[in-house]
């Protein structure tokens, strides 16, 4: 007989391991004790390993990516005294704690659990925090408010308690409406809310459910499965989608688990079946009222376009957005946002998938005063969704699967463009997001230039680069970025400046934004118009030099020492 | 806490000093949430001392400044922040942490490296005068001499456009891979030195590509006849019994034969069988399951070439004359095959009992060769019934290929006395009359093959049904001079010599025979032995005890002791230039003699070897012959390099055991009942599944890799990919080794070693960017016009 596959030793340890831990217990073992097997369970509670040996990081779950003052306050203190004064703001709108050794884990968690916030499911084989757009609550287009949904699929027993055993992560956005700033067709179910003529001629609220949406190493856009959801209906779906992930997901190859690879295979109709035969199974009534689609998914154009402060929708108040330098505050200064918040808000921050927060709820009064006390403290409020507003995960720094350092990067691009108001001001919307290696935590397929980590090879060794991709969105159906070309990271300044300097020479009209023109003309055309002309004529391979001058940096740091 | 905080930091100082960097890191972590000065500045010592892993240079910065912000002040934490902002080329942050602590005390290298950072931040004053102080200090350092001239020459020009930098641009950093795969050429160089066989696709001819073959597919390399083992095994465990016999026939010619009584070279170099990966593949009881499962009856090979007029004889209608014949057939030659015995076969009949080869199966695969129009004469012998000179003024050439008929008798005081035969001759009658007398003790003497089939087969002629120790049966003792390590006999063989209660006794040698009045032997004296230092054949040489002989009782002595090619029987005017004095061929092991036309093929040329060693020497000779009688090379070697999906194949099939071949029990062994039954289908498929397929080759495509590491994470060994600063290559442009990289900036390569690869397809499933290609490399033999022989893709 032909072997069979047995489980993989993940999917051993996901049935062997309780994935809720008594980091008590572990912060008393010896490091050494603890297996690598557990260390990868960690993940279910929020917990994983960082690059640094002996440390981790600590993600919490905050769905709808909201913190009150008094939660992002208590964080602030225990970055401050667990973990070197670092929270980081997630792509999935949550907050991360980072350099926390194993004796330290479980004050950090407890701590936080007594505010209300917990890190269960923030990581792991599981539905991941559940994300929306950045103005649900007070988006003057939000169809009604879709909070209660939102809170209703994040916190359903089945869904967090339940399905702790998937094939590999599941993510879920729930967004105000059928705006790219939903992010919906990158998650692996997205839902927005629609209205339509009700029977008895007063509009009616119902969702569009999307699924199979995913970045990862292999990026694939959702798909509009059901055109029509009635409201009472939508947790059954939410249910039996996890429910058919779960057994149709692939467990053998982690690089295809996830639900985007189930749709693809099955197409929109034929994952709605599946879901629809679950959903029956489960002897849910009124499945009638559900409407399969056989249409394409149809997103709206983000409403996000720079604003600094955005009218609410509730009258008299304003939400401020306030931009984070890559992604990164301290504990101090958390406490200076909680401040802000009960200051001159209503008490709660949202945290951005643009890794930025937002201060909600200012009164008109109050604005003027908040807008000065903001950049008093140096923070800068204009270029969202432009230059400034680039995206970078933490790279070689401290990730495990990095390749290239993106905060490098980062400070890179915006030292010499994200401060130049006049060329953010010409080229209008451009995010962009780089991401240290082929997953896609920044999220680099869908930003207007998307770079990924790559090493370069050079006559001696090799040299910290990326691969450029340009005119990911998600609105429409949806596009993922298109390969331009790679260059070391020297290199890539130069080279984006290059882009946008084709772009301003080649765009057919002031109009037509960025990512637009690159989807028009295509990524290889891009990569024409970038040329053959020297990008950086003064660099000389970083890795090359930095062997050369290996004996010098060790030489240098001894005459330190002995100084 | 502060006692014991000091305490840890000095046990970290000392780990640091001695650069146990993780263990100093572990200490330092053990006093607490990093959070006081000292901790912090002996963290970034650590981690600066680790290199530049991805993390260190961050860790190392960033645990400097967060000292310095606990206010800790030390030139150290600024020079780590200046050495990590200079190696990541953000020469203002460089320059800034210089300024917090170097001065013009400060030693050569420091004063170096920030008169480096200010000429890139373009302050080429400040940098001369940095530099002037670095050479003050060493006046005759290449590095600052190199500086201060490049500092000159930018105050000179402004900028550095000497070094030269290649732009990105998107068709000069596409993969020239992918760009050549979309071509729908079948035959594409690969474009680097480092690829690990010359052709993308296509047959590779050079040096490298058969050095591939050899060193990964080892189980190929070690079959003399170079069987494409791992292409036949995949297509038996696909149930594809016709191709996998096609496979074997076109490569060893006697599939079912081989299948049976191989000596399995192959078994002993396969990968599977290395250490801590289990246990080799059945390789040649798999290749039985072919010929037993496959459909077709008969399996006749298409001709290469049509009739080319010429007419060859060979003498001999064992494996080697009969592999010669068949292929000088399939190249069009017309082949007449003189033997003298009544049946052809050679060792096949004469020196295998039946019950490990049932001779139908030798008649049948000699069937398939005469099918071919292979005319064999048998009971005819040469010298004695048709002249040599005769044969070589009849034939256009002529292959010796008589075997090695001669024995070997031990030169032992009573040589001569009745009982002591040679091993072959008993077997030929026992195989031919079914009868032959031993009497009741039998002594075997040697510990080859034979040896081991005149044992058996002594012991089956006791009694029609043997039982082991009853009364009437013959008692058998093997002896031999050496260890069993050292036996040359094939895997099981000596275990089912003991399954069948024949006993042997190593490490004893011969000394005389022992006789009665009526000069019969009645046994012999023997003397215990000990080894010494390899001899020529790599064995150890056994060197006799004094004082250890004793005696044992015998009716029947048999020599497996070898035997010699028997060339007497050569006459005419060739005779003289073809054998020497020693009554070898004086043309040793080649397959060409001293004389034009006349060609020797196996045991009669290189002395008695296996059957799959003669069948190989018989191709060779085939190909020399057929180069004679045309004057070209006609049939070529490749490395066929192909596109292939994956092997198929899962983690799961290499712990699958190995199956043992079923056997009939020792009750119903008898002279002509065949020991071995053979595997079922539902057998070879579960031994065949366990092939790790080695001609796959797994290879990263270097313009696509991103050097994540990602496949080295998920690697099963230690060494199957590598990440390397560079390949060693002979002067053939073969890869002879690789050289690690000590860190990522010396990182050139993430590099599949071929040789320590299992084929396990784990570095495939992990890679994020789909670099990794599988392809099929497979040693072919073809025509010029690159049409490949034998069986399909």
């Amino acid at each position: 007989m032909p072997a069979k596959p047995e489980l993989t030793r993940i999917e051993n340890d996901k049935r062997t391991i309780d994935p809720d831990f008594d980091f008590r217990d572990i912060a008393q073992r010896p490091f050494e004790d603890i297996t690598t097997n557990e260390i990868g369970m960690f993940k279910w509670s929020g917990v994983y390993h960082q690059l640094q040996k002996g440390f981790f990081m600590i993600r919490l779950r905050l769905p709808g990516g909201v913190m009150t003052a008094d939660q992002l306050r208590r964080a602030g203190e225990l970055a401050n005294e667990f973990g070197q004064g670092l929270l980081c703001i997630t792509t999935r709108q949550t907050l991360q704690f980072h350099w926390i050794r194993k004796e330290d884990i479980y004050k950090v968690i407890e701590a936080m659990e007594a505010t209300g916030v917990s890190s269960k499911n923030a990581c792991g084989d599981v539905s991941r925090n559940v994300v929306t757009c950045e103005m649900q609550g007070v988006c003057p287009h939000e169809v009604g408010d879709v909070g209660d949904i939102l809170h209703m699929v994040a916190d359903d027993p089945e869904i967090l308690d339940e399905q702790r055993n998937l094939p590999r992560k599941h993510k879920i956005s729930v967004a105000g409406c059928g705006r790219a700033c939903g992010q919906t067709l990158m998650n692996c179910q997205g839902w927005y809310p629609v209205l339509r003529a009700g029977q008895d001629g007063v509009d009616e609220r119902g969702w569009r459910f999307h699924a199979g949406g995913g970045l990862g190493a292999r990026p694939y856009m959702g798909k509009l499965i059901f055109g029509w959801v009635p409201e009472d209906l939508v947790l059954a779906v939410v249910q039996a989608s996890t429910e058919a992930f779960r057994r149709l997901g692939n467990r053998r190859v982690r690089a295809y688990a996830r639900l985007k690879i189930v749709v693809d295979e099955l197409g929109a109709k034929g994952y709605g079946d599946v879901v629809l035969g679950i959903m029956r199974e489960r002897n849910i009534a009124g499945l009638e009222r559900l409407e399969q689609s056989d249409h394409s998914a149809d997103v709206g154009e983000s409403y996000l376009q720079g604003q600094r402060i955005i009218r609410q929708r509730q009258e008299g108040f304003n939400t401020l957005r306030i931009m984070i330098e890559r992604s990164e505050f301290t504990g101090d200064e958390a406490l200076r946002f909680a401040d802000w918040a009960t200051t001159y808000g209503n008490g709660t921050i949202m945290f951005t998938n643009r890794q930025n927060l937002q201060i909600r709820f200012v009164p008109d009064a109050q604005v003027a005063a908040a807008v000065a006390a903001i950049h008093a403290d140096g923070y800068r409020m204009d270029g969202h969704e432009q230059l400034p507003d680039s995206v970078a995960c933490v790279g070689t720094t401290m990730c495990n699967l990095a390749v290239s350092d993106t905060p490098n990067t980062y400070r890179a691009i915006m030292e010499e463009l994200g401060n130049d108001a006049k060329l953010a001001e010409v080229i209008g919307p451009l995010r962009i997001n780089m991401n240290g290696c082929p997953n896609s935590c920044a999220q680099h397929w869908i930003a207007d230039i998307g770079l990924r980590g790559l090493r370069k090879r050079e006559d001696v060794g090799s040299e910290d680069g990326f691969s450029i991709y340009a005119g990911g969105s998600l609105a429409e159906a949806g596009h993922i970025a298109q390969y331009v070309c790679d260059v070391v990271s020297v290199d890539v300044v130069p080279a984006i400046r290059r882009m946008l300097d084709a772009y301003l020479d080649n765009r057919r009209d002031a109009d037509e934004v960025f990512g637009a023109w690159v989807r028009r003309i295509g990524g290889a055309d891009v990569a024409d118009l970038i040329g053959a002309e020297p990008v950086a004529a003064d660099s000389e391979p970083e890795n090359k030099r930095n062997l050369n001058l290996k004996q010098a940096f060790d030489e240098v740091v001894r005459e330190a020492v002995t100084a | 806490m502060i006692a014991s905080l000091t305490e840890l930091t000095d046990k970290a100082s000392e780990l640091i000093a001695d650069g146990r960097n993780d263990e100093a890191i572990d200490v330092l972590r053990s006093a607490g949430p990093p959070d006081h000065p000292e901790q912090c500045v002996l963290l970034s010592r650590a981690y600066f001392q680790r290199g530049d892993e991805r993390g260190d240079v961050y860790s190392s910065q960033y645990f400097a400044q967060r000292a310095l912000e606990m206010g800790a002040e030390r030139p150290l934490l600024h020079a780590i922040i200046a050495v990590g902002a200079f190696r990541k080329g953000r020469y203002h942050d460089a320059v800034g942490a210089f300024s917090q602590f170097a001065t013009e005390r400060s030693g050569g290298a420091t004063t170096y490296l920030y008169a480096l950072a200010l000429m890139h931040i373009g302050d080429r004053e400040n940098a001369q005068q940095w530099i002037r102080r670095a050479l003050d200090e060493d006046p005759d350092n290449r590095l600052y001499r190199d500086a201060r001239d490049r500092i000159e020459k930018r105050a000179t020009n402004g900028s550095e456009a000497d070094i030269p930098h290649v732009p990105p641009t998107g068709n000069m950093y596409a993969s020239v891979i992918e760009q050549l795969r979309l071509t729908d050429d079948d035959d594409i160089d690969a474009p680097y030195t480092f690829n690990a066989v010359s052709k993308l696709r296509g047959h590779g001819m050079a040096a490298k590509d058969f050095h591939w073959l050899d060193v990964n597919i080892p189980c190929q390399q070690a079959c003399p006849a170079g069987t494409n083992i791992p292409e036949y095994l995949a297509s038996i465990y696909k149930g594809d019994y016709d191709r996998a016999y096609r496979i074997n026939l076109w490569d060893n010619v006697f599939p079912a034969v081989l299948g049976r009584v191989c000596s399995r070279p192959c078994e002993s170099e396969c990968r599977h069988g290395w250490e801590d990966l289990g246990d080799p593949v059945a390789i040649c009881f798999s290749k039985r399951s072919a010929a037993d499962f496959k459909s077709e009856a008969r399996v006749i090979l298409d001709k290469l070439y049509p009739d080319s007029g010429k007419s060859v004889a060979v003498i001999g209608a064992g494996v080697a004359g009969l592999a010669a014949a068949r292929n000088l057939a399939l190249l069009g030659h017309g082949v007449t095959v003189y033997e003298m015995h009544a049946h052809p076969g050679g060792m096949m009949n004469q020196g295998i009992p039946i019950f490990r080869l049932p001779r139908d199966y030798i008649d049948r695969e000699i069937d398939q060769i005469r099918a071919l129009g292979v005319d064999i004469i048998c009971n005819t012998r040469i010298g004695k019934d048709i002249a040599f000179a005769s044969l070589q003024a009849n034939h256009d050439a002529v292959v010796m290929a008589a075997g090695t008929l001669r024995p070997n008798i031990i030169d032992l005081p009573g040589k001569d006395l009745t009982g002591i035969r040679h091993g072959l001759d008993f077997l030929l009658e026992a195989n031919d009359t079914d009868a032959a007398d031993v009497g009741e003790n039998v002594i075997v003497i040697g510990g080859g093959f034979t040896a081991m089939d005149c044992a058996r087969t002594a012991l089956r002629l006791g009694a029609e049904t043997v039982r082991m120790h009853e009364p009437g049966t013959p008692r058998i003792r093997v002896a031999y001079r050496r260890s069993q390590d050292e036996m040359l006999v094939t895997p099981g063989e000596v275990e089912e010599l003991n399954h069948e209660g024949i006993p042997m006794d190593f490490m004893v040698s011969p000394v005389c025979y022992l006789g009665d009045d009526d000069g019969r032997v009645t046994g012999m004296r023997l003397i215990r032995t000990r080894l010494g230092e390899p001899d020529a054949s790599g064995r150890r040489r056994p060197i006799e005890i004094p004082g250890s002989e004793f005696e044992i009782p015998a009716d029947t002595v048999l020599l497996a002791t070898g035997q010699f090619p028997e060339t007497s029987w050569i006459g005419g005017p060739s005779a003289e230039s073809l054998v020497g004095d020693d009554q070898w061929l004086v043309s040793g092991a080649a397959a060409t003699t001293a004389v034009a036309g006349v060609f020797a093929a196996g045991d009669f040329a290189t002395g008695a070897l296996t059957l799959i060693d003669a069948i190989a020497h018989g191709k060779q000779c085939a190909r020399d012959v057929d180069h004679f009688l045309t004057g070209e090379v006609r049939l070529i070697d490749v490395a066929r390099v192909e596109d292939a999906g994956g092997p198929g194949r899962i983690r799961e099939m290499d712990y699958v055991p190995l199956q043992p071949m079923p056997m009939i029990p020792l009750e119903e062994r008898s002279l002509k009942a065949e020991v071995e039954s053979g595997f079922t289908e539902s057998l070879a498929v579960d031994e065949t599944q366990r092939c790790y397929l080695c001609h796959y080759k797994y290879e990263i495509d270097p313009d696509k890799c991103i050097y994540c590491d990602w496949c080295i994470k998920a690697k099963p060994r230690p060494d199957c990919i590598v990440k390397v600063s560079s390949l060693n290559y002979d002067d053939a442009g073969r890869i002879t080794g690789f050289n690690r990289a000590g860190e990522s900036e010396d990182t050139y390569l993430i590099y599949i070693n071929q040789e320590d690869c299992i084929r396990c397809n784990a570095c495939v499933e992990a890679c994020p960017v789909d670099c990794i290609s599988v392809q099929k490399v497979s040693l072919r033999t073809a025509t010029p016009d690159g049409t490949l022989c034998g069986y399909s893709d």
